[in-house]
């Protein structure tokens, strides 16, 4: 809920300004076409509906992920536990403030992460289909953090070894330095590579490689941690502890808050990087900030929930064709939000409700995801708004 | 600013490629030439001639290996880059990521380099914006997304968005190169009045010599072997400089039809003679069959003398006078020739 408001407050401080555009932009065309305003006036309206809409699917989702699960436990005691207030059974207890709390959190924020960054990727490679999880970001975090393992000898998350917080922090910053590794070689090999086309296959290409790479270093590894490695890989929210939250969280905000002071230039840049660079962007230091915007959050992430695919790729595009519109002041609350609001819908579904079974949670992700691109790519001509 | 001032002042400047600080590509040495505010300069050149090194140099993307460029009298490279972006405004040919943006969003990121770290636009750039949007004719269409226009309003859209930079020069590379006809001459009439109505500065690259001849206060000749030349478009015509920008043995600059023709000097002649427009469609004519119109008919193949348009008489050498009717059956004796 913090998140939700923090999240709320920054879309304000940008929204304030969006709204008192598109305000005197009514006073200074007043009765210049009346039935024009009228539709000013709809499609901000439209917008704001829209993101309460989200909003209240988040709320929705959350709860949903609070309540449902292997083990039935009354709505009345969930909202006891949560308010603190109420004697009720310690095993629920544990459950909701151990277990469900922390893993829908978890998918909150890591769904805002992935958006962010697949969002922050398509608008500085100037391309649709650049996000994460294809251009091999994430294979890179999850290189690292298999060297991590392989040296360490432990695992990650719940399963075994590496629970205590220095633990943590070796594989949090294996991930980063293994996204980032794979990050700088995209920027480098773009600025080569001219073709979008091209650039991508050539992510493709190095994530290929990486993962080559991972399975390599499992073929020396112990059978136990080739076993880790392989639940890891699958993706879950649920590797979170309630005491590792603030970490997570922190450092998600850390990412997100950057990319949302970005927005001014990230929209000069849509135009493409010359036009940017004449309207005064220094595109070089935007890179880099984006690239540490991108290697903080896909880093976390994926150190902690695996590498999750197709969220990022999927989700701006998702938040594009609702909102109709590629200004970030707009779609980036909005993909953020979609991001979370997505993340919360495939958690549950992969708990499975009524069953003890979990369900990989990167099947979900494609399941939703792979279609949503396949779309994008059929009607791409120009991805047109409309 | 005074009216036709010197704005921006090329001298015996070097332009090509650095790596590091060694000279990668050298494009053209020692080249100069200078803009003036309230005129439209166009820079014509054949492909592979350096326009677009020359026109990233003065814009400040690319430095200027040696020699000065001096924009109202400052270095270019003086210049901090935020102070170049209200200064120089650009028109590419990049096509960006703005299918889903309203015109009036693509307009708007024009203030860019005026609004503050939040992008937040007052009412004044709010003016601004609808007055860039009112002068080049795009204003109807300001809630239209980008990918809904034509190219000509893509174009307009660009062009607004390089008012609303409120920058004293203008550049554009190659603006009508994906237009229509209709498109081309309204771009380069809407730039021929926002040089002298708000007295800006602008060049612009392109392969439209016709519209070039047309619109231009002054034309910039780049070649790989001449370097620039620049002067009003009839000079350049009459001194053969125009000529001299495409070498080529059976291509020249023809006068009278102010464009680049297909000749051959051994081609035989053909006399014409009538009414004026008809005259010059005979002649275009003919010469897509390898005839060029002389002036005198003593030793034509054949003279055509026109009535009106579905009337003609041919001699040919050595026939009889033949009488016909259409220019179908013209270009039928044409080509028996």
């Amino acid at each position: 809920m913090i998140y939700y408001i923090f999240i709320l407050q920054l879309y304000f401080l940008h929204f304030q300004h969006l709204y008192s555009d598109i305000h005197s932009y009514f006073c200074a065309d007043i009765g210049r076409s009346q039935s024009f305003i009228l539709i000013r006036h709809k499609s901000s309206g439209m917008r704001k509906t829209l993101f309460l809409i989200i909003s209240l699917l988040i709320i929705l989702f959350f709860g949903l992920n609070l309540t449902w699960g292997s083990v039935e436990i009354p709505l009345r005691s969930i909202i006891n536990i949560l308010t603190l207030s109420g004697e009720e059974k310690s095993s629920w207890e544990y459950i909701i403030l151990y277990s469900r709390l922390p893993q829908a959190i978890t998918a909150t924020l890591a769904g805002a992460a992935l958006a962010c960054s697949g969002l922050l990727l398509q608008t500085i490679f100037n391309n649709p289909l650049a996000g994460p999880s294809i251009l091999g970001v994430d294979s890179g975090a999850g290189l690292g953090v298999a060297l991590t393992m392989m040296f360490f000898g432990g695992t990650i998350g719940g399963i075994a070894g590496l629970t205590t917080v220095s633990g943590y922090f070796a594989i949090i910053i294996s991930a980063f330095i293994g996204s980032g590794v794979i990050l700088a070689a995209i920027i480098f090999f773009s600025t080569i590579i001219k073709s979008n086309l091209m650039l991508l296959i050539t992510g493709i290409m190095i994530g290929y490689l990486t993962s080559a790479l991972v399975s390599i270093l499992n073929f020396f590894s112990s059978e136990k941690t080739v076993f880790a490695y392989t639940i890891w890989g699958m993706g879950d929210f649920s590797s979170v502890s309630l005491n590792m939250l603030p970490v997570f969280g922190g450092l998600i905000f850390a990412g997100l808050i950057l990319a949302l002071l970005l927005i001014k230039p990230l929209n000069g840049i849509l135009l493409g990087e010359r036009y940017a660079e004449n309207l005064g962007v220094n595109v070089r230091l935007l890179r880099v900030l984006i690239f540490l915007s991108t290697g903080i959050l896909t880093a976390v992430t994926t150190a902690f929930c695996g590498p999750v695919s197709f969220i990022g790729l999927a989700v701006p595009h998702v938040a594009r064709m609702m909102f109709k519109t590629s200004n970030n002041k707009v779609l980036m609350p909005a993909t953020i939000l979609c991001g979370s609001a997505i993340c919360l819908l495939c958690n549950l579904a992969s708990n499975c409700p009524g069953y003890s079974y979990t369900i990989p949670l990167n099947a979900i992700t494609a399941l939703i995801g792979a279609p949503v691109i396949i779309y994008v790519i059929i009607t791409q001509r120009s991805l047109k708004a409309n | 600013m005074s009216k036709s001032a010197i704005v921006l002042n090329a001298q015996h400047i070097d332009i090509g490629y650095l790596k590091g600080k060694t000279v990668q590509k050298l494009v053209h040495s020692d080249i100069s030439f200078t803009l003036k505010s309230g005129e439209l300069t166009s820079l014509i050149g054949p492909n592979g001639a350096g326009k677009s090194t020359l026109i990233r140099t003065i814009s400040g993307s690319q430095p200027v290996i040696s020699g000065s460029i001096t924009i109202n009298g400052k270095e270019i490279n003086q210049y901090k880059r935020a102070d170049l972006s209200r200064l120089i405004s650009l028109v590419l040919t990049d096509r960006g990521y703005i299918d889903s943006l309203r015109v009036r969003e693509v307009v708007a990121l024009g203030r860019h380099p005026y609004t503050g770290f939040f992008g937040r636009l007052t009412s004044e750039d709010e003016s601004i914006i609808n007055r860039a949007m009112r002068d080049t004719g795009i204003y109807e269409k300001k809630d239209s997304f980008v990918s809904d226009l034509s190219d000509g309003e893509k174009q307009k859209t660009m062009i607004a968005k390089a008012l609303t930079q409120e920058s004293d020069i203008i550049i554009l590379d190659e603006p009508t190169s994906f237009l229509d006809i209709i498109s081309r001459i309204e771009i380069n009439n809407l730039l021929r009045k926002l040089a002298k109505e708000n007295n800006k500065t602008i060049l612009l690259s392109t392969h439209d010599l016709e519209q070039a001849l047309i619109s231009s206060d002054k034309l910039l000749l780049l070649s790989k072997e001449n370097g620039i030349t620049e002067g009003v478009p009839e000079d350049l015509i009459f001194n053969g400089q125009l000529d001299k920008l495409f070498p080529h043995e059976t291509i020249n600059f023809d006068l009278k039809a102010g464009s680049f023709v297909m000749c051959n000097n051994n081609t035989k002649t053909i006399f014409i003679s009538g009414n004026d427009s008809l005259s010059h469609w005979v002649e275009n004519m003919i010469r897509r069959y390898g005839f060029i119109r002389s002036s005198d008919n003593s030793n034509s193949v054949c003279c055509i003398d026109i009535i009106d348009k579905n009337h003609f008489t041919v001699k040919i050498k050595d026939e009889s006078l033949k009488e016909i009717s259409s220019f179908v059956m013209l270009k039928n004796i044409i080509e028996e020739l």
